[in-house]
């Protein structure tokens, strides 16, 4: 018998939605000692799903038909009571975001001996709570006990998280994207931590993804979910390698692959070269104690015309500083930003104005980054109008934009939150092409996107570029994508580059040790999806 | 915040507020000066003489002839020196007058504001956890009205209620006139003419409490912790005190830190309405009849106290909230 059974599960979505249900029909076992993925999109209802399981779905969301039944009980005719008493004890579960999930005023030893306390097991904690910490490889387990969540780094969270959750020994522990909001060298050790605890203690895991990495990395067993049913599912193996649904083949070709191929060495004139640019924050001082962050040093670097570097590395080591210094939204102290060969540094705003101009830039968050009282078209034709375009012409060229982009014209009247996570990335990348850049800087313009849509994002960057000639810095956490897209990657460890090189050199022979962890921290790394 | 930070902190706070308090006495100053009319010509109008010759003496001897910049650095000199300088109105040392006078009024604001901060976050509590059914509309409607009813009228209905219709409380003073009294039963005459002055100060507060905790609560309810909490299997009760009423207090001490240094300059009114013996009532009396060296007395104490509030919150603010770093 499954320790798991989720049968013919359908939740409803409040009237006024895309779709009636938010999950339809959906059926699928854990069983003990074994790894299920749900994969799927945003939205796709794989979330919805385990926190059926849990019994934490919000009052909007009822059960509408189905069962759920975990170790011979069924949970969805089980008392509040009782689904308390199951949760914490038998039923365990991890989130998505460790920033926000432990309580900022408690105490992290007291957040664990909470699970144990109000289970009745609390006379054990001040012995438990220490031995746990340690069982999730954290260092000077009663030192972390004692300190505050924000004292943690976001890696170090996620495992008082998984510790909080493995504290009485559940049966089963629901995951719910538990890695996506880590660097890749913690998540794979979050993914290593996770799978050793589960192996060792036979538990059974339903883990939600969205990444078919991590799938490849962790997985027992597949469900795929996509608009609230279950596509298809089979063993890890199986569907990786073989997948037979359109959807599957869909995503599966979609992921970056990760191999970089080798691309012909650019020599033309150097657009913007780097010489000693450091930028280092200070806090405090006066009256209270200092504390000095190096965020930028030792980054040289040259981009040649029609290149695309990238920048890579993790959160914290300065690529999106370094890149912000070349369009003085950050002013770095020393060194020299030459652009055709004049220092950008040391000019003042006025004087730097014709090169915002030749410099654009993409941000990461497509939802923050354009103003939501404005409407697409008036978005767009914002900047050449600064610089003096008439109105009229401005927005006749907004137009051709959105068709370079790949979107309706008549999107122009619209307003941002009428678009996809998608479709504002695309706007975000016209608006950045209404200056007629030369150079255009790319923060992380694709980590916040679903993987289908990040490969189109992808592909529309590499034409867009191919087309119109432009040199790109293109900056990213995701090694998958650098691969796909730069043909010279450098990469940046606590505000230094490291390593840099043609990618495809750095790829198969890294020199530098952080970049051999970085390039063995990438999940599924011995996955190589199939040709589709 | 780590215990071993706080003697430095501490420190460097007080010299802060030091000079901020020099600024203010300072300001204070200059604003009593620039209002129209001086002692003298409250004095020399009351007694019904006014010549210019008999005006002209009042003046030097209040040392108001000289010019402002040396009338600023006597008084500097002399608050410098702890010394608040002398009513001749009164014919009483100001810190005399205003140390006489400050217990009526920290009992009163300090009753209103325990009603006002426990009532407030109570209720507010209340209602955030029944939010939408009848308990949380009725708790709106209550603090809606407080918040928009003047102080006066509040007050003035109160004694109209509980001691002109019901004669269950007094309705002015501090205590019972012409009645002997010992210990104990002193204290119950103070409660009882503090009841009113109390509340009618601390309904407007309880309030803005009321809707700041359950807009807070509701907020924090839907937070990523919350949701932990509930996957741990922690019972409901014990969700809302120990998680999420606890970080939306956060807010609320916020405020109440700016309520604890408004409410002595908050309280003239109320110690009007109400005859309360207070510093306020002082402060009033102080302005009708131009007596600077009381009004600036008063200034100065209130600002301390101020001062002295923010100082307290931050502390409070910092112990409560780890992530608070105390900074100079």
């Amino acid at each position: 018998m499954s320790l798991l059974r989720v049968e013919g599960l359908t939740v409803a979505l409040p009237p006024g939605g895309d779709r009636p249900h938010a999950v339809e029909d959906v059926s699928f076992h854990v069983d003990a000692g074994e790894i299920l993925c749900v994969v799927g999109e945003s939205g796709s209802g794989k979330s919805i799903s385990a926190n059926a399981v849990m019994g934490l779905l919000p009052k909007g969301l009822p059960v509408r038909r189905g069962s759920i039944t975990f170790e011979g009980r069924n949970l969805l005719s089980l008392a509040p009571e009782a689904m308390r008493k199951l949760r914490g004890e038998r039923l365990a579960m991890i989130f998505q975001e460790p920033m926000t999930a432990l309580n900022p005023l408690m105490r992290v030893g007291d957040q664990i001996a909470e699970v144990l306390r109000v289970h009745g097991s609390g006379a054990d904690a001040a012995r438990r709570v220490p031995e746990l910490l340690a069982a999730v490889n954290l260092p000077d387990p009663a030192a972390i006990a004692r300190s505050h969540p924000f004292r943690l780094s976001g890696g170090q969270r996620q495992r008082v998280m998984i510790a909080m959750a493995l504290a009485l020994e559940p049966a089963l522990l629901i995951a719910d994207e538990p890695t996506t909001a880590l660097d890749v060298t913690t998540q794979m050790q979050i993914l290593r931590l996770i799978r050793e605890i589960q192996s060792r203690r036979g538990m059974g895991v339903l883990f939600i993804t969205h990444d078919f990495g991590v799938v490849a990395e962790i997985a027992d067993r597949v469900a795929v979910m996509q608009r609230g049913r279950i596509v298809e599912q089979g063993p890890a193996e199986e569907l990786l390698n073989r997948p037979q649904h359109p959807y599957t083949r869909a995503l599966i070709a979609a992921v970056p692959h990760g191999a970089a191929e080798a691309r012909a060495v650019i020599a033309t004139a150097p657009v913007l070269e780097l010489r000693g640019v450091e930028k280092t924050y200070r806090r405090g001082g006066f009256f209270g104690a200092r504390a000095v962050v190096r965020a930028v040093h030792d980054a040289d670097f040259t981009l040649r015309r029609g290149e695309t570097l990238g920048l890579v590395g993790e959160s914290g080591s300065g690529k999106s500083t370094l890149a912000r210094c070349v369009v003085k939204l950050v002013e770095p102290e020393q060194g020299t930003i030459a652009y055709h060969g004049t220092d950008l540094r040391p000019l003042s705003r006025a004087a730097w104005k014709p090169y915002r101009q030749r410099i654009q830039m993409v941000f990461q968050d497509p939802y923050a980054s354009l103003n939501p009282r404005r409407t697409v078209g008036d978005t767009i034709a914002e900047g050449p109008v600064t610089h003096g375009e008439p109105r009229g012409k401005a927005l006749e060229r907004a137009r051709e934009l959105l068709r370079l982009v790949q979107l309706d014209p008549g999107a122009m009247d619209r307003y941002p939150h009428e678009f996809s996570g998608g479709q504002r990335q695309r706007i975000g990348i016209a608006r950045a092409l209404a200056m007629e850049p030369e150079l255009l800087i790319a923060d992380e313009p694709v980590s916040a996107l679903d993987v289908s849509v990040q490969a189109q994002v992808l592909a529309l960057l590499a034409e867009i570029r191919a087309r119109l000639g432009l040199t790109m810095l293109f900056i990213t956490h995701d090694l998958r994508v650098a691969a796909q897209i730069c043909d010279r990657v450098a990469v940046m460890q606590r505000g230094a580059i490291v390593e840099q090189g043609p990618t495809s050199e750095v790829f198969a022979a890294p020199q530098h040790p952080y970049t051999r962890q970085l390039l063995d921290s990438i999940p599924g790394r011995g996955w190589t999806p199939p040709a589709l | 915040m780590e215990a071993s930070k706080l003697p430095g902190f501490l420190l460097r706070r007080a010299v802060k507020a030091a000079l901020v308090v020099l600024a203010i006495v300072v300001c204070n100053f200059l604003l009593v000066h620039a209002a129209p009319g001086d002692p003298a010509s409250v004095i020399a109008g009351q007694s019904g003489a006014a010549d210019a010759v008999f005006l002209e003496q009042l003046r030097k001897q209040f040392g108001l002839d000289q010019p402002l910049y040396v009338q600023l650095w006597i008084y500097l000199k002399s608050v410098l020196s702890l010394d608040l300088g002398f009513s001749h109105r009164q014919q009483a040392s100001v810190a005399q007058l205003v140390l006489e006078r400050l217990p009526a009024t920290l009992l009163l604001t300090g009753a209103a504001f325990a009603f006002a901060l426990a009532g407030g976050v109570t209720l507010g509590a209340l209602a955030a956890q029944r939010v939408g059914r009848w308990a949380d509309s009725i708790i709106t409607v209550i603090a809606l009205t407080f918040y928009a009813t003047p102080l006066f009228w509040v007050g003035l209905m109160l004694v109209l209620v509980f001691s002109v219709w019901l004669e269950w409380l007094p309705s002015f003073g501090m205590s019972s006139v012409g009645v002997e009294m010992h210990g104990l039963e002193v204290v119950w005459d103070v409660a009882q003419h503090l009841l009113l002055p109390a509340l009618t100060l601390g309904l407007f507060y309880l309030a803005v409490y009321a809707r700041l905790t359950r807009a807070t609560m509701l907020e924090v309810a839907d937070q990523d912790f919350v949701k932990t909490a509930r996957a741990k299997g922690v019972p409901e009760g014990r969700i809302l005190r120990a998680h999420v009423l606890r970080n939306a207090l956060l807010p609320v001490i916020t405020f109440a830190g700016i309520q604890a240094g408004q409410l002595l300059g908050g309280s003239i009114l109320v110690e009007t309405v109400f005859a309360w013996p207070g510093i306020g009532r002082l402060a009033f009396e102080a302005l009708l009849a131009r007596d600077y060296p009381v009004l600036l007395g008063v200034f100065f104490c209130t600002s301390v106290m101020v001062v002295l509030f923010n100082l307290l919150t931050d502390m409070l603010y910092a112990i409560i909230d780890p992530r608070v770093e105390v900074a100079g």
